[in-house]
């Protein structure tokens, strides 16, 4: 059955980080990522379309995201390690095939834990991830060595998933310690 | 180092740009394999779009402290992603319920995650905010705070200002539907109407960006005013310079200090002069109804072509009896009023009635300037006959329901724009007729 433009919304709501996550994935840039989800919201709802289907939404959703996310890094003349366009639409896939977490709760997971994590942390986060510094800018504004940002970047990732799932009733809530 | 973060820093260096050609190909390889990998590059890219939303969060709240409290060490030292306020939870809990803001959809979706970002500094008329996930408000009054949202002038002399935290204005007049947002990147979206702004200067990076139907405008610091409707936006810059693009071929041009620029897809995309003032204009009502408010009124035998008042009711539902036309337009040069000007109205009147006639004025980068007004007794107009009065600005004063705002609005109308004339016998349906308006230059000594 088609969707109403209400169910149209609201489904692209409830899946906006993973849309905007998706182009992430092709422009590397939060901000940009963000205005790409939501020229996906205005195209869905202001262009004459109709989706049987929240699948036929989603799938449609994500292929404009990527799409989106070439046009911007050519008007923008940005260079990036771009994934096999096999490789996207596997990650778009499983993004699909997934439970959606509620975004609100899922923020909230994440916003306590990232206030339990060090003050430098914190910041290597935002500089990365807000401020849009590359990894080498990162190192350079904390003294770091690029090597030791890297590992410390994969590592808090991979302690906020743990911290978020068990915040969420999904495991142990626990972060886990960064290394030094 | 075990295989398994080996794999993971692989995968932030290739978001980061830094591999070889052998390590994207490795990269490449265990994405297509191994489900983990995939797994942990999704939540990378989950994560960074989250942690960007709560600094944005974080940076509105910051705005907001600074604004309201003196620093103290404790405030001065948050570092980013400070707990949520209960008002703020309760924001992301409605996410759902805007749905029913289809209408003004592309900033809309960024509400969910904002404090209050804005303050209006004036309003006049029936005005109508739309924000905090669907909810609608009309008793809006100078000083309330609001979260981002749609702002609608329901009324065709509505008028309205909002500040943003760093001191930048935004206005709207009349029927105009305007969506305003401010994610660390101040949004507008203007879905029809008149809107200007004076813009302080904004981080390059994140200009202020306005988007209609037909353009996007990037802004850093500046003046301007906008019009637009469903296929053409019309920019005025009065001061700074102002950047666009337009939708129908992604065409880009800059507009400078006193420049124009139409972006229509049937209208050459050209950076024209802004257009020198003139002191005289004659209204054209046998061309027909366009920018007009009332009963446009063909010519008939004995008749010329006229403007019948037509009742509206304002906000404290009054029903007046009113006929309006729009004089300052982008296709014509800005009319302006100067201490010796004299508006000529010719009309008619079914019955003999209190009639009030009147100016709405605009400054030079295209905000409210007040409304001004004079009114003529019964016993100049006889029922059912022409009339034909000339009236002094001089004898124009600001509108008495303007009284509010005198601090903020000129005193007098002199070197002001009109935006439109207006006549109205208040709440009584008197059969105001208008058949040609003018304002007239001071006579040449």
């Amino acid at each position: 059955m088609t969707l109403s433009e209400h169910e149209v919304l609201q489904t692209l709501m409830q899946a906006r980080v993973r849309i905007s996550a998706a182009a992430w994935l092709t422009v590397h840039d939060t901000h940009a990522a963000e205005d790409i989800f939501q020229n996906v919201a205005v195209k869905a709802l202001t262009r004459d379309l109709s989706f049987d289907g929240r699948s036929a939404l989603l799938s449609w959703a994500f292929i404009t995201a990527r799409r989106e996310g070439i046009d911007w890094l050519r008007r923008h003349r940005r260079e990036t390690s771009s994934l096999d366009p096999e490789i996207l639409e596997l990650l778009e896939q499983e993004w699909q095939s997934e439970a959606v977490q509620p975004e609100g709760s899922r923020m909230d997971a994440l916003r306590e834990c990232l206030e339990s994590l060090p003050a430098e942390s914190r910041r290597l986060l935002r500089l990365r991830y807000f401020d849009g510094h590359n990894c080498e800018e990162v190192a350079r504004s904390m003294g770091i060595g690029l090597n030791a940002i890297y590992k410390r970047v994969s590592r808090l990732h991979e302690s906020l998933r743990l911290c978020i799932d068990g915040k969420l009733g999904r495991s142990s809530p626990d972060l886990k310690p960064e290394a030094p | 180092m075990n295989p398994h973060d080996l794999n993971q820093e692989r995968l932030v260096r290739h978001a980061d740009g830094q591999l070889s050609e052998a390590e994207a190909d490795q990269v490449a390889a265990s994405l297509r394999n191994d489900p983990e990998a995939r797994r942990f590059l999704r939540e990378m890219a989950e994560q960074a779009v989250m942690i960007a939303d709560l600094e944005r969060e974080a940076q509105g709240r910051r705005a907001l402290l600074q604004e309201h409290t003196p620093a103290t060490p404790a405030q001065s030292g948050i570092v980013g992603f400070p707990a949520p306020s209960r008002r703020f939870t309760a924001v992301l809990a409605v996410a759902a319920s805007i749905a029913i803001l289809l209408s003004a959809a592309l900033l809309f979706l960024k509400f969910q995650h904002r404090g209050e970002i804005a303050t209006i500094t004036a309003l006049d008329g029936a005005i109508q905010w739309t924000g905090d996930g669907g909810q609608v408000v009309r008793n809006l009054q100078v000083g309330t705070k609001l979260q981002g949202g749609i702002i609608e002038g329901i009324e065709p002399l509505s008028w309205f200002e909002l500040q943003f935290h760093d001191g930048t204005t935004v206005a709207i007049t009349g029927n105009s539907t305007l969506t305003f947002s401010d994610l660390g990147q101040k949004r507008l979206y203007l879905k029809s109407g008149t809107a200007s702004a004076k813009v302080r200067p904004q981080p390059s990076s994140r200009p202020l960006i306005i988007q209609t139907t037909s353009a996007m405008m990037e802004v850093l610091g500046t003046q301007f005013m906008i019009e637009t409707d469903t296929s053409a936006t019309r920019l005025d810059v009065s001061e700074g310079k102002v950047r666009v693009k337009r939708l129908s071929d992604g065409s880009e041009l800059e507009v400078p200090t006193r420049h124009r620029v139409l972006a229509a897809a049937d209208h050459e995309f050209t950076v024209a002069p802004a257009l020198a003032p003139v002191d005289h204009w004659t209204s054209r009502l046998l061309l027909g109804p366009e920018r007009t408010l009332g009963k446009w009124l063909p010519p008939a035998a004995g008749r010329d072509a006229a403007l019948l008042a037509v009742p509206f009711t304002t906000q404290l539902g009054w029903t007046i009896f009113a006929a309006a036309t729009r004089v300052s337009t982008w296709d014509a040069p800005p009319v302006t009023l100067h201490p010796d000007s004299r508006l000529r109205v010719r009309g008619r009147l079914g019955v003999s009635r209190t009639v009030y006639f009147g100016v709405h004025l605009r400054d030079a980068s295209g905000a409210f300037a007040g409304r001004f007004l004079t009114a003529r007794s019964p016993h100049e107009f006889g029922a059912g006959e022409v009339f034909d009065v000339t009236l002094p600005i001089r004898d124009f004063i600001l509108d008495p329901s303007l009284k509010h705002l005198s601090k903020k609005l000129p005193a007098r109308p002199f070197e002001l724009t009109v935006e439109s004339v207006f006549c109205h016998t208040l709440t009584h349906p008197a059969g105001l007729e208008l058949f040609q308006i003018e304002v007239i230059p001071p006579a040449v000594p």
